[in-house]
């Protein structure tokens, strides 16, 4: 009953989704594509955090990386859309393999502040190399078609392709991490969570599966900032910024961590909040603090995490 | 001749100024219930700590089945067969019992596959089926850990230590806490697994111990000061001075 519920709901999303084009206005169009975008971020945090137990605060470097890669390929280069993508999810995992490397070898506090170092430190190298960068005044893209066979799509002046990619690469990415989850390896992570010291007294070298998850996460958060930049046709140095990191805490806490539809609909509330809110009430950020306050004293869990908990309540 | 299956030679551990172990020459013997006694702070679970691989000996070494595996991670010493107990419960407290043992049966495996589903996986599931049945935890299968009560949680412990497939299992106070009843109940269990294993046991309780070790190692501020069968040991002036304080 419960699963067939599960279904039932999961396909009416992604009708809506799939439908999306044909009857909404090319402003929603526009933020759900980058909705979309958004949440692969999120479900790659929620990886190492709700599943594998890190709290990292510095995965704006990836998102930004994965950006950065995308589009300076493609202004220096003229690298093909496929190329381009491929580039920007594999260098944002050397880069995680990198700083993975110094930091799943600390934990808890000392694992945060590695992480958080390393991302000011690439932050304001991106100020420093600002011909490069384009510092704050970022560096807008012009978008090369999606070519397929013999097809060649048009991606930058056409908003509905766009779309479409976007949500065919993310879904794909979310059957990946749905599979990865309830694989030996997902499971694996969940241990290490749970109990790092038994989980090395069995016989597992925690410190290379931490790194594995790591470097994942860090690959998709790269692919996300790319298609965020496919999408705005801009990138900045913003996104390397520590809010960044901040942000994407936040949807996990506030979504419900180890869901991983939880921080999807954490991206997606915040994010309808920030373009609706923060044009009437500057201090947003402030009003994201305190939400962020009353979820952590009062529903840890967070939303989805308390609704699945309501549910197994009831089916008792 | 019996075959020696752990070793350690002059093993020596200091903290800053204490020497919390002190020379040991230690042996198990393969197919032995061997039981370590002392007071507290003799260096018992130092002496755990160092054979598996949680803490790194100051000096001396350590041999399991004639291979050095002195300063060797502890995830290292597990894969070639030594699987221990806390003394202080360490499970996956919010894994369910069947998960709990599953996690250490796949420990077993050489590859770790991010695609394949877990629950799919069947020898795993007999592994962990048996191992259940073993300990008689086979109701509690879907319990979340933590919600189990303090006598399931030493038994599960246990469990995930043998769902390694060990050829020791080094448990470190397995009875702590449990009341007089359920710690006869688990000696009888233990007794009964050492058929199949070779256990090298900590214990507290001195009556556990002289019921069912075949031998017992006496240690005392870091040293080993006796060692004999349950009825030399307790016939031994010296043992009784420190440790029964008769």
């Amino acid at each position: 009953m419960m699963t067939r519920r599960f279904w039932f709901l999961f396909f009416l999303v992604f009708l809506i989704l799939l439908s999306l084009p044909l009857w909404g206005s090319s402003f929603y169009m526009f933020l759900v594509t980058e909705i979309i975008a958004l949440s692969l971020f999120a479900m790659s945090f929620d990886l190492i955090y709700g599943f594998t137990g890190m709290l990292s605060l510095g995965h704006a470097t990836f998102f930004g990386a994965g950006s950065y890669i995308f589009t300076l390929s493609i202004i220096y280069w003229q690298a093909n859309l496929w190329v381009a993508l491929l580039l920007a999810i594999n260098g944002s995992a050397i880069i995680a393999w990198v700083i993975g490397f110094f930091a799943v070898r600390a934990r808890g506090t000392n694992f945060i502040v590695i992480t958080i170092i390393f991302s000011l430190v690439i932050f304001y190298l991106s100020f420093y190399y600002k011909s490069i960068t384009g510092g704050d005044d970022g560096l807008p893209l012009k978008v090369p078609d999606l070519v397929l066979g013999f097809l060649s799509i048009s991606i930058h002046d056409n908003p509905m392709a766009n779309y479409y990619l976007v949500l065919a690469v993310v879904s794909l990415c979310y059957l990946f991490y749905w599979r990865l989850i309830v694989s030996p390896m997902g499971r694996l992570f969940v241990a290490i969570k749970s109990n790092e010291e038994r989980t090395q007294y069995i016989g597992f070298n925690t410190l290379k599966y931490r790194l594995i998850s790591f470097v994942i996460s860090g690959a998709f958060s790269g692919l996300s900032g790319a298609l965020c930049s496919m999408t705005t046709h801009y990138t900045n140095n913003k996104l390397l910024h520590w809010t960044t990191s901040v942000d994407v805490v936040v949807w996990t806490i506030v979504g419900g961590a180890g869901t991983l539809i939880g921080p999807v609909m954490g991206a997606c509330i915040f994010t309808f909040f920030r373009e609706f809110i923060s044009f009437h009430f500057k201090q947003y950020p402030i009003v994201i603090g305190m939400v962020l306050i009353f979820f952590i004293i009062f529903i840890p869990q967070g939303i989805l995490g308390y609704l699945l908990g309501l549910i197994r309540r009831e089916r008792k | 001749m019996a075959e020696c299956l752990l070793e350690t030679r002059l093993l020596t551990k200091r903290f800053k100024g204490v020497v919390a172990v002190d020379r040991v020459d230690f042996q198990l013997m393969k197919g032995k219930l061997h039981a370590i006694i002392g007071p507290n702070g003799a260096g018992k679970t130092t002496f755990f700590n160092l054979v598996t691989g949680g803490l790194s000996s100051t000096e001396g070494h350590i041999f399991f089945q004639n291979e050095e595996i002195t300063h060797l991670p502890s995830h290292e010493i597990s894969k070639r067969g030594v699987a221990r107990t806390f003394q202080i419960t360490s499970i996956f407290r919010d894994l369910t019992t069947k998960e709990n043992i599953w996690i250490g049966a796949l420990s077993r495996k050489r590859f770790v596959g991010p695609f394949s589903e877990a629950s799919r996986i069947f020898d795993l599931r007999s592994k962990t089926e048996e191992i259940m049945v073993l300990l008689n935890l086979q109701d509690k299968q879907s319990v979340v850990a933590e919600n189990l009560s303090h006598g399931d949680q030493r038994l599960l412990e246990i469990g995930i230590g043998l769902s390694t497939e060990p050829q020791v299992l080094l448990l470190d106070e397995p009875t702590a806490g449990m009341s007089a009843e359920e710690s006869t109940r688990t000696a009888e269990r233990i007794k009964k697994l050492s058929e199949k294993i070779t256990i090298l046991i900590i214990e507290h309780d001195m009556d556990v111990v002289m019921g069912i070790a075949d031998l017992i190692t006496v240690f005392d501020q870091g040293r080993v000061i006796a060692e004999g069968s349950p009825t030399e040991i307790q016939d031994n002036p010296t043992v009784q001075e420190v440790y029964l304080g008769t």
